[in-house]
């Protein structure tokens, strides 16, 4: 481990040094994290963690909230610390660089596009908006993101910064700084949150028939389609793995 | 000079060049692990649960994490006998271990079928049966919880193919040394025991099931006394080999096992937390004997 940064009293930006994982990373793929030696076994399982950030000098990192047992060890651990991390896992962002890109994130759902932002070598306008529950603890968060998008919206929840309300209700404003479809080329939705977020940005890019790909979360045990725990149902019938066939996928393939 | 210990064991007819295979349901077929650990230094390898038409499986949350534990319903979600022999058989048959496929049905029946399709292509090299799926016919009570049915699944198999047959016992029994001794008088040539202890956890927050079917199967370190202490009774009352299963995750478990009366062990839910887990278990058994000067695996068996 390189550094632990806390944004706020449940919310960590965890940096590690992983050379393989950094070069070969795309935006919207996973890692497997994990702090427990094989002898012990409380938690058991590894945590699914999204990559905010994979440098040029080997180092990742995780953006992340303490939920249970798994995260909030992960948050006590600091620099020179060992934990292991697979990955990378899973099927990124299909990044459509030609084309107007619209990114939304929201909550630690902005831990993939981050990365995405940075990478995807955008031909086109491209605008980023992000919702969080607050400003405080998240400037240097917001004004990072500013620094990687031609165009940033903010909602918080409580209107410390931004529009105050959903990150959904702000969706127009995103749309019209990239230029929705005036020269032919229609904007892709490129979008990570709590699944009813994108329920509702992918209702409103189905009305206006635009693309939208979704970073999809599960509960997950290996991360590596060992266990086909991570099903999700499909819009067609059947299931999807999270690990495998996402964690992004059109979100045409899910049944909302 | 210390020589290295000779891991090699029997599973009746089965030769493994070590005791230590991958768990069926936490190995996929095999493929899905090929880029993370070289099988063919395994044991065997003992593929997901193949029934007669492919199984989408249960709706989700199918796993939830327990203290040492995995609670899972995945509800034996494979992609049928067809499928495999097609798709999936053709790799695993040229891996340099044992190849071992899981069965499962909901009649007798479909057990025989099953097997029998099994058979009829080359590669295999053992069917293991799965006898705790709930028996359809019979109003959904589980084969493996009766010893007379038990031994029916046991007897059907052994009958449907040529290939050896090991038969995997749930713990979810009163009296594991009946079923084991009664599957072995059907015919069975080897035993694998445990598969996973019926649970349940709730989702306190939003105060429902934890998983959507309701119960699940444990499995991982939490189970492991529960494994040992009937492996230690099963290995008793027969005179088949047994493979003991149940939250073995380093070399020191599987020498407890061994010790126990398994002639070799498998590991499940450790390689969804570690995928190369089962290597560093191989290290660790030879490392043990190497300690403890024994110079073949049969020595550590039954010496409790």
């Amino acid at each position: 481990m390189l550094s632990q940064e806390r944004l706020d009293d449940e919310t960590f930006i965890l940096k590690a040094l992983a050379p393989d994982i950094a070069s070969t990373a795309r935006p919207g793929q996973f890692c497997m994290v994990g702090t427990q030696p094989p002898n012990l076994h409380d938690p058991l399982l590894n945590r699914p963690l999204s990559i905010f950030d994979a440098q040029s000098d080997g180092a990742i990192s995780f953006l992340y909230k303490v939920i249970g047992k798994g995260t909030k060890l992960l948050a006590s651990k600091c620099l020179g610390a060992k934990i292991c991390i697979l990955g990378p896992l899973g099927r990124g962002f299909a990044i459509r660089a030609d084309r107007p890109a619209l990114l939304i994130g929201g909550g630690m759902g902005i831990a993939p596009l981050y990365f995405l932002a940075k990478a995807g070598k955008w031909k086109r306008p491209s605008a980023m908006l992000v919702g969080l529950p607050t400003y405080r603890g998240f400037q240097q968060l917001v004004n990072d993101l500013g620094q990687v998008v031609e165009t940033l919206f903010v909602s918080t929840d409580d209107g410390t910064y931004g529009h105050k309300g959903l990150v959904t209700e702000i969706m127009d404003k995103g749309l019209s700084a990239v230029g929705s479809g005036d020269d032919g080329q229609a904007p892709v939705i490129y979008c990570c949150g709590p699944r009813p977020m994108m329920k509702a940005v992918y209702l409103a890019a189905e009305e206006t028939g635009l693309e939208c790909q979704v970073s999809l979360e599960a509960r997950m045990a290996c991360g590596t389609g060992l266990c086909l725990g991570c099903a999700t149902p499909k819009a067609s019938g059947g299931y999807l793995h999270v690990c495998k066939e996402g964690p992004v996928t059109d979100a045409k393939e899910i049944k909302w | 000079m210390v020589t290295e210990p000779d891991l090699k064991t029997r599973i009746g007819p089965l030769e493994l060049k070590n005791p230590v295979l991958l768990a069926s349901g936490t190995c996929g077929y095999g493929g899905e692990l090929a880029d993370l650990v070289d099988l063919n230094l395994l044991g065997g390898i003992v593929v997901k649960g193949l029934s007669l038409k492919p199984r989408e499986g249960n709706p989700p949350p199918r796993v939830w994490e327990t203290p040492c534990g995995l609670l899972n319903s995945i509800g034996l979600e494979n992609v049928g006998v067809e499928s495999f022999v097609r798709d999936k058989l053709p790799y695993l048959s040229r891996l340099n271990t044992v190849v071992i496929a899981n069965i499962l049905g909901e009649s007798v029946d479909e057990y025989a079928r099953v097997a029998e399709m099994l058979s009829a292509s080359p590669g295999l090299d053992a069917i293991e049966v799965n006898i705790s799926c709930p028996n359809v016919k019979a109003g959904g009570a589980a084969f493996g919880t009766d010893p007379e049915m038990a031994a029916k699944v046991s007897a059907a198999v052994k009958k449907a193919t040529p290939l050896p047959v090991i038969c995997k016992l749930s713990p979810n029994v009163t009296d594991i040394v009946s079923i084991a001794r009664a599957v072995e008088d059907a015919g069975a040539d080897a035993l694998s025991l445990i598969n996973t202890l019926i649970g349940m956890a709730i989702d306190i927050e939003h105060r429902r099931p934890a998983l959507a079917n309701v119960f699940g199967g444990l499995s991982g370190p939490a189970i492991r006394p529960v494994a040992v202490r009937m492996v230690y009774e099963a290995a008793r009352a027969v005179r088949i080999p047994v493979m003991g299963i149940g939250g073995i995750s380093t070399g020191s478990d599987a020498v407890e096992f061994m010790l126990a009366g398994a002639r070799a062990i498998q590991i499940g839910t450790a390689t969804l937390v570690r995928p190369d887990a089962c290597l560093s278990v191989i290290q660790g058994i030879a490392e043990y004997m190497k300690r403890h000067g024994l110079k073949k695996t049969d020595e550590l068996r039954l010496a409790v």
